[in-house]
């Protein structure tokens, strides 16, 4: 599905989002040690969209995908999906849910069980939600696993059988077998050469016109975020920094973070206009990880824009248009620097 | 696999001849048996060389090894000095008992030592684990010669529930083959426990749990089958371990297998008898090592035998 056709989606009436995620906020540990990877993000994912989502290691992510489903508990906030705030469903509720929601992981020789056959491990799901068993589900797991460009010989063979990126295409008939709705993409290509990313890539986005997919696809590669998603969503110390339509990026980003993130790219259709100047690059190395919440915002350190009051307070992620929204308490005025 | 298994084959009767030469020269090297089993029962000198020389024990060593091996190898393992019996039959009525004794100590192992350790991991920090860290930490730091006279008094003497020593009843396997499994029992425990955690941290548990299984599923399923194959190690060597073990536990309980009877008669320096035994703890030490071999190949598909 294109953007065009995911506004069109939403302006024919088909409005309610699938995916709505209200001020999540997800904490390890406890105490006076407690940190938190993911701080108060909102988002909403149209049927159909690919969100984006984009960041430095250790940003949060990875944390924020599984949160959303529920492979990590939220310690606050909503995650609003086919009518449930998963947030508050339990056990056998939660488990009821799982097989409209699924997770691509970044590394398939750890994701799949080496002691299960590919098709022990497609089945696996149709059985646990009674969608098929015997002669059907095999149906469904050779079908699946053709969908993904493999063949039903793949289904007796173990995961050390397979390549790379073979491999990542049984990750992906594995998310897929109990037809999801939702589905996060870990870093899906990370783990893979060069060569076999587009690949993978490009089957992501030929199954979501396919099946009708929703992704949350999570990368710190903004090439490929940009090429297969509709929306991006950057995120810097478990914030929100800015969310905008991908086709956007280059010419309306305006987060001090993610002008940064672009300049860093090669790719000419994403890089912006003129060559990275002293503003775009960074002002200092990575800060260490806020185990004590700092006041403000959490990129003043190494913001070449930054002022007292970003030091002092947070900027709230505020709407700038349709669907652009951006956490920087000077957005305003660097748009009109940038339009100057 | 069956090509494997004949190569392996091969090459443990290499090893079974190894250690019967060995065995053969270490006893025979040491001296002579007769005058060992003799000296101080009255024997004359003449007696003594008479019998020797009844035995052949007064021919060079190298042709009595000829012999040695040439009879071996035609399932001949030779005469008991002391018994006058062949001393095959000899041990072949006592393995029976020393074969149950280990198996009944294995189905210990694993019928305790496997739930403890899934349980201790899945309630990692809690009381239970804390409890089983405790009394495995106990169960390993206590010898075999004090755990079995523990066992006896408390359990034969003070509460009269099982018999103090022998092997006339079927309850007397009990207080042997728990001592006996007792050291191996806490380490497989403690191994399970330490390979479930390392495989909570795998993907393919956080990939289970999105499918949607619940927690003991997943626990069983996903992560105990892969946990197992450490274990798997640990039990192959314990089982070989416990051939040690049983000397000492067959002599405290009186059990009358193979253990206690291999002191005796090594203490004897009833050669023939000795060889014999020896042969049969090294074939019983192959054979566990080639069956460990194909248990690894038919739970882990990634280990291909060759």
């Amino acid at each position: 599905m294109t953007a065009a056709a995911v506004m069109q989606a939403a302006a024919s009436g088909d409005t309610a989002p699938l995916l709505s995620v209200n001020g999540m906020t997800v904490e390890f540990g406890s105490g006076r040690k407690t940190f938190r990877a993911v701080d108060g993000v909102s988002f909403e994912l149209m049927r159909g969209e690919t969100l984006g989502v984009i960041g430095e290691s250790g940003c949060g992510k990875t944390t924020l995908g599984r949160a959303v489903l529920q492979l990590l508990r939220p310690s606050a906030g909503q995650v609003l999906f086919r009518g449930r705030d998963l947030a508050r469903l339990g056990g056998a509720e939660l488990r009821g849910m799982r097989h409209h929601m699924q997770m691509i992981f970044q590394d398939p020789r750890s994701s799949l069980d080496p002691r299960w056959t590919v098709g022990d491990t497609l089945r696996e799901p149709l059985a646990v939600h009674g969608i098929a068993s015997g002669a059907t589900a095999d149906r469904i797991v050779d079908e699946m696993l053709e969908a993904v460009g493999l063949t039903a010989a793949a289904r007796k063979r173990y995961p050390h059988e397979f390549s790379g990126g073979q491999l990542q295409r049984v990750a992906i008939a594995r998310a897929l077998v109990a037809r999801p709705e939702l589905v996060v993409c870990d870093e899906p290509t990370a783990s893979l050469d060069v060569s076999v990313q587009a690949q993978v890539v490009n089957l992501l986005s030929e199954l979501q016109e396919r099946f009708g997919l929703t992704y949350i696809f999570i990368s710190h590669d903004l090439a490929i975020v940009r090429h297969l998603a509709h929306r991006v969503m950057v995120m810097y110390f478990g914030r929100v920094a800015e969310i905008l339509p991908s086709e956007d990026l280059a010419r309306a980003a305006r987060h001090p973070y993610t002008r940064t993130l672009l300049s860093a790219v090669r790719d000419p259709a994403t890089t912006v206009k003129r060559r990275p100047q002293p503003a775009e690059a960074t002002a200092a190395e990575a800060p260490q990880l806020p185990i004590l919440r700092p006041q403000g915002c959490y990129y003043e350190p190494r913001c070449t824009h930054a002022e007292p009051r970003c030091g002092s307070a947070t900027p709230p992620l505020e709407t700038m248009e349709g669907r652009h929204s951006v956490a920087c308490h000077r957005w305003r005025e660097l748009a009109r620097e940038a339009a100057a | 696999m069956i090509r494997f298994v004949l190569r392996r084959l091969v090459s443990a009767f290499v090893v079974l001849f190894i250690v019967a030469s060995a065995t053969f020269f270490v006893l025979n090297l040491t001296g002579d048996p007769v005058t060992a089993v003799l000296q101080g029962t009255g024997a004359s000198q003449e007696e003594i060389a008479a019998l020797k020389s009844k035995l052949g024990y007064d021919r060079p060593i190298m042709v009595r090894y000829g012999e040695f091996l040439w009879s071996v190898a035609h399932g001949d393992f030779g005469v008991s000095i002391r018994y006058g019996q062949p001393s095959i039959d000899m041990v072949m009525e006592r393995l029976p008992y020393t074969l149950m004794l280990g198996g009944a100590a294995i189905a210990i192992i694993v019928a305790l030592g496997l739930p403890l350790g899934i349980l201790a991991a899945v309630f990692k920090g809690g009381w239970f684990d804390r409890f089983v860290s405790a009394a495995t930490g106990l169960a390993q730091s206590v010898p075999h010669f004090v755990v079995g006279p523990l066992l006896i008094l408390f359990f034969a003497v003070l509460l009269r529930w099982l018999p103090v020593s022998g092997g006339a009843t079927s309850s007397s396997i009990v207080l042997p083959a728990f001592t006996l499994a007792l050291y191996p029992l806490a380490l497989v425990a403690r191994v399970l426990r330490a390979s479930m955690l390392e495989t909570i941290e795998q993907d393919y548990v956080l990939t289970a749990q999105a499918k949607g299984l619940s927690r003991p599923v997943i626990v069983l399923r996903h992560m105990v089958r892969n946990a197992l194959l450490p274990v798997l190690t640990v039990i192959s060597l314990q089982i070989i371990a416990m051939i040690g073990g049983t000397i000492v536990v067959e002599s405290i309980f009186g059990w009358p297998g193979l253990g206690s009877f291999a002191r005796d008669t090594l203490l004897a320096s009833d050669f023939p008898l000795a060889q014999t035994i020896i042969i049969f703890v090294a074939g019983a030490v192959v054979t566990i090592n080639l069956v460990t071999d194909i248990v690894y190949a038919l739970v882990d598909p990634r280990i291909r035998l060759k």
